[in-house]
């Protein structure tokens, strides 16, 4: 049994509406449940709401453990011609909605497109897909409605303020 | 048995070392221990970093459960009076480092202060301390050293930028 580092944040708005956070940091182990992490958060909350006359509007615990293994490093060929810019969209129908939600891939690998297009026969992009779909439930969109079926896919640039910046730097 | 709302996140960083982060979002069970949220997260990587060609850097797993029931609501005299960067800091030693850790609490309530310090009898300032101070309740500092014993308190002001920006633009 290993223990993982957990971080408990909370957001307080004082009576100016000013809303400032509080923090603090556990290592749990990694047996505890979801459930059994919630309610340590609570406790938690609630002692810090005895000492704070401002008020909670949210709370949240993060968990950060290790990469795993087998991911590729900043190195090779493929990573120095990468761009996050590039981005991949997988669009998926919901559960209980007409709106659709997309999952976005920076940095799209040139090897699971084809013809310009994202390959959905690719194995890559089918084992992601699979793994967004099945099971059915698990993966939502921000508003937990069920991710339901792939409707399409878009290649797509999205520009980001680090690369305005470096684009203002290089002029 | 409920589900909880979880946002796997992950940070990417492209041949020009350009950063971008993205996430998936999930309703797992609550039964679900953090080694299985773990190792879900982990599935997740793999997944994307196979559709990618950037690296992933860092990544986390973060729950939004719903408030709990019984705090205070952002209504009544104390809350009114409330300010953010009335701060309390409570300084702790950890194990393992001769560097004590603080702990900040915001609007501090003015019930946990007496002749203008942080007391440390009061049931609640006393019910605070204490679950850092217990061991079984596993807080540590952001190195995971664990917190041993409550060292300094101290009542001091901290004005954050959102409030600079709002009575720059309100006041003057």
């Amino acid at each position: 049994m290993a223990n993982l580092g957990v971080f408990y944040n909370g957001q307080i708005v004082d009576g100016l509406s000013i809303p400032a956070s509080v923090s603090s940091y556990l290592s749990l182990p990694d047996s505890a449940t979801l459930a059994q992490t919630a309610s340590a958060l609570a406790v938690w909350a609630a002692a810090v709401d005895g000492v704070v006359d401002g008020a909670f509007t949210q709370v949240q615990a993060t968990i950060t453990p290790t990469l795993p293994t087998g991911l590729k490093p900043p190195t090779g060929t493929a990573w120095a011609a990468s761009e996050v810019a590039k981005t991949g969209l997988i669009s998926f129908s919901l559960t209980g909605s007409t709106n659709r939600w997309s999952i976005a891939a920076p940095t799209l690998s040139s090897s699971v497109i084809s013809a310009g297009k994202i390959d959905f026969s690719n194995p890559d992009i089918i084992a992601l897909v699979d793994l967004l779909l099945n099971p059915t439930g698990y993966f939502t969109n921000p508003n937990q409605l069920s991710l339901e079926a792939v409707l399409d896919g878009l290649i797509t640039f999205r520009k980001y303020t680090q690369l305005r910046k470096r684009s203002m730097v290089a002029k | 048995m409920p589900n909880v709302k979880c946002v796997f996140s992950a940070s990417l960083t492209d041949g020009e070392s350009i950063r971008r982060t993205t996430e998936a979002y999930t309703n797992l069970p609550d039964t679900t221990t953090l080694a299985q949220a773990a190792t879900a997260l982990d599935n997740w990587l793999t997944a994307l970093d196979a559709v990618s060609d950037a690296a992933i850097l860092h990544s986390r797993l973060t729950i939004h459960p719903t408030l709990p029931t019984g705090l205070k609501t952002a209504t009544g005299t104390a809350w009114a009076a409330s300010n953010c960067n009335k701060v309390g800091l409570l300084r702790f030693t950890s194990s393992g480092t001769s560097d004590s850790w603080s702990n900040i609490v915001p609007a501090l309530a003015a019930s946990s202060k007496v002749a203008g310090k942080v007391t440390s009898t009061g049931a609640s300032m006393g019910t605070y301390t204490a679950l850092f101070t217990t061991t079984a309740n596993n807080y540590t500092n952001p190195d995971s050293q664990q917190i041993l014993a409550l060292v300094f308190t101290a009542i001091t002001d901290r004005t954050s930028r959102k409030q600079s920006i709002n009575k720059s633009g309100t006041t003057f």
